[in-house]
């Protein structure tokens, strides 16, 4: 009995002193970490906030992020400072269940969390992201391009994320095509030819009677709907005659055969960027379509990053691409980086957001390493301006792209542009393969927006 | 004084609770105590909070707020669900009635006499196969069999010189969904088949027997005993089958992966739930739309349970 007790009084002992080890452990790491050097950045931060609390090396942080760019800033970023910086690369499509679940359950275990603009919305309601406020951030208002700015607002016009780049859409085009069929291959020239649907639909036919197509398939064209008006405006649902028009066009497109039939992210739209491809291949592998009619793509709609893609694939065609204005201007897709509203590390986070995305040096040196990805800062883009890029005919693709994001209207985007475009890019469908009637497949698409958001107002 | 009779009252409860251990029922409420807990957190938990969630405006993100029942009247306002309700009752039929038929046939094969002996476990094992294959390979399996211009069983059909052009399977609404229900009668019928052998092994052998004094024929010993007294077994398989096919997902679901205009022709009832939830992220909804579908399961199942109840009933009478 008396064995019992001493071995029950020592486990008891035991634990206590473990429990009593832990909590030790933690206010050794707080006060090593205050008592720290930090770098200057955090320094600022630190008298801004007025809390003793810093980045500093050893101060490890967390970044969830789904582009593996983030690696490269990191490792950058530890050079300088030496401050760690731990990244997780997580797949898009896990991205966004994997961050709600954690930061769901209040989870500290990240510090920098990352969202592309249709998921920041969301984010934003959930209060994953922290008041970039408190930083001062609005001091930097002016360091990088606006419409990157408005996208890191909630609903309430508060900041809360940050991207380092920007992503204006373009039209990619051939320009050894552009000259045997044109005689011209200039940026301006070409631009004309896509200055309107109707416009678009003649060059089309230009472009076919040539031998080739104008896009790989009809969705290059999505980008330009409701790039001026929002789907949604006030509760009530927009159907622009610019989306009625896109409807006619991507119709004649598909049924008049002019376009290549490879689907972006195919094995086809990949091969067509350096050549020849089948045409109508869709999602087959190109290897069992041999004795297929072939043709070549003449262009391409797609964001800067689409820019990257095409010239990575060009093989011979390197150099034998231009850029040059669609309908309107657009942008698609990007990486905005925030802080965790539950990190425990705030002012370490927020420094390296801050070196991600206000640092004009960290700009300039993305702008070279990424070998053509465009920077959201302002006074880089501008420095970079008559920079020529030899992918593109020596064109000064910065410049243009700059000008471009200038014109991004903000504005018109709302939360339900990816699920209600995705109705009427279905409709769309079903009026190209003759499945409905326009006004069928219109109707169509009311009943499911008036279906999956009764609080919008559908007037027919 | 007080003090001292507190402390004898405590000194008894002690020796109660000692005694409490021995007790035989409370070691089994012990037992029982670990899958209680398992139960209540895995399966109460989450059913009482869909439940709470269906009166919310929860959208996985926000506070949920009280709505009333917004989210109930809604759902017979959701013209895409009565859709998806439609796609799910037109998936199952074609489902069952392949199903249940050939299960049907083949326990008439496997039940006469002269076949029974044989090879029956064998074949059975061998049937209920495809009830063991994961739903992902089955839906990739199919998908590459149906495409339309690579797809073996296109090519089969041009061999056989049933069709001159390619079918699209896949990208025809009333083509996909039949392909959907093949593919869930292809996966089922062995498990319906055992289900009715079974039946016809319950069967008293003194029926046959008198029926073979009698002299009855094959057939007529299938129509008047075995098909009669197999009808319990039959409904109970069509009210299961009807209820895991008010459940069906995974088949339509990985099959239509990211084309939306193929998710529109198989939409059934719990991939309408799950875009509500995940895409669309209106939780509270998804969650009015589960308890409909709930609701109308436990009216199956209370059915089923009656029709068994009732017969027995009538046995023991």
């Amino acid at each position: 009995m008396k064995f019992k007790r001493l071995t029950a009084l020592m486990l008891a002992g035991m634990m206590t002193l473990s429990l009593a080890a832990c909590g030790g452990s933690a206010s050794e790491t707080t006060g090593g970490t205050s008592g720290t050097e930090t770098a200057d950045s955090t320094e600022k931060t630190t008298d801004d906030k007025g809390t003793d609390t810093a980045a500093g090396s050893g101060d490890k942080i967390v970044v969830w992020t789904l582009a593996a760019d983030l690696e490269q800033f990191a490792a950058r970023y530890t050079e300088e400072t030496g401050n760690e910086v731990e990244v997780v690369v997580i797949a898009p499509a896990d991205y966004s269940t994997k961050l709600t679940s954690a930061l769901g359950a209040k989870s500290s275990e990240v510090d920098v969390i990352v969202g592309e603009p249709q998921m920041l919305p969301n984010f934003f309601e959930a209060g994953f992201f922290d008041d970039l406020s408190q930083y001062n951030v609005d001091d930097y208002k002016d360091t990088i391009v606006d419409y990157v700015y408005e996208a890191g607002k909630d609903a309430q016009g508060i900041q809360r994320a940050l991207s380092y780049q920007v992503t204006p859409g373009s039209i990619i085009y051939r320009r050894d095509l552009a000259k045997e069929i044109y005689g011209n291959d200039d940026p301006e020239f070409i631009s004309e030819k896509f200055k309107d649907f109707d416009t678009i639909l003649a060059t089309a036919k230009e472009v076919k009677d040539a031998g080739y197509r104008i896009f790989s398939d009809t969705g290059n064209l999505r980008w330009y709907v409701n790039t001026q008006e929002p789907w949604v405006k006030d509760s009530v649902l927009n159907l622009s005659d610019t989306a009625k028009a896109y409807m006619d066009t991507a119709a004649t497109l598909y049924q008049d055969e002019l376009v290549a039939f490879a689907p972006e992210w195919s094995a086809a739209w990949y091969a067509s960027m350096a050549g020849e491809l089948p045409l109508n291949a869709g999602w087959s592998d190109l290897a069992e379509l041999e004795g297929a009619e072939m043709t070549q793509v003449f262009s391409y709609s797609l964001p800067s990053w689409g820019a990257l893609i095409v010239r990575d694939n060009a093989a011979d065609n390197k150099g034998n691409f231009g850029i040059c204005k669609g309908p309107s201007s657009y942008f698609g897709g990007g990486t905005f980086l925030g802080i965790n509203t539950y990190s425990e590390k705030k002012d370490a986070a927020w420094d390296f957001v801050k070196y991600c995305t206000l640092n004009d040096e960290t700009a300039q040196w993305w702008l070279e390493n990424s070998n053509g990805d465009v920077v959201s800062n302002t006074a880089v883009l501008e420095a970079n301006k008559d920079y020529t890029n030899e992918s593109f005919g020596n064109q000064k693709t910065y410049e243009f792209y700059m000008g471009e994001a200038q014109d991004i209207d903000y504005s018109v985007k709302t939360k339900y542009d990816d699920t209600i475009g995705g109705f009427w890019g279905a409709s769309i469908e079903a009026v190209q393969k003759g499945e409905m009637t326009k006004e069928e497949a219109i109707e169509d698409f009311y009943m499911q927006v008036e279906a999956t958001f009764p609080e919008i107002t559908v007037v027919r | 004084m007080e003090k001292k009779a507190g402390g004898k009252v405590k000194a008894a409860d002690k020796t109660k609770k000692i005694k409490g251990l021995h007790n035989r029922d409370n070691m089994g409420y012990a037992f029982i105590a670990p899958f209680v807990l398992v139960f209540l957190t895995f399966n109460i938990y989450p059913v009482a909070r869909t439940l709470y969630l269906s009166f919310t405006d929860y959208s996985g993100f926000n506070v949920p707020t009280w709505v009333g029942l917004t989210n109930y009247i809604r759902v017979f306002k959701d013209k895409l669900l009565w859709e998806a309700f439609g796609n799910t009752v037109n998936i199952w039929s074609i489902n069952i009635f392949l199903q249940l038929g050939i299960a049907f046939l083949l326990t008439i094969v496997f039940s006469d006499m002269k076949y029974r002996t044989r090879g029956l476990s064998i074949f059975r094992a061998l049937f209920y196969l495809p009830n063991l294959i994961a739903a992902t390979s089955v839906a990739y399996l199919f998908k590459t069999m149906l495409d339309w211009k690579f797809g073996s069983f296109n090519q089969i059909l041009r061999g056989l010189g049933i069709i001159s052009e390619s079918v699209d399977w896949m990208g025809t609404p009333p083509l996909l969904r039949t392909s959907v229900g093949v593919i869930g009668a292809w996966m089922w019928f062995g498990n319906s088949f055992i289900m009715l052998m079974a039946g016809v092994q319950g069967i008293n052998r003194d029926y046959y027997e008198a029926a073979a004094i009698d002299g009855a024929g094959r057939w007529k010993v299938f129509g008047k005993i075995t098909l009669p007294l197999l009808k319990p077994i039959m409904l109970y398989v069509a009210i299961t089958s009807l209820i895991g096919g008010l459940q069906l997902f995974d088949i339509p679901y990985l099959m239509t992966l990211g084309q939306q205009k193929q998710v529109r022709a198989v939409n059934t009832a719990v991939m309408h739930l799950y875009t509500m939830a995940f895409k669309n992220r209106q939780i509270g909804y998804a969650g009015a739309i589960a308890f409909i579908l709930f609701f109308i399961i436990c009216i199956c199942s209370i059915l089923v349970y009656l029709m068994m109840y009732s017969k027995k009933r009538k046995e023991e009478d």
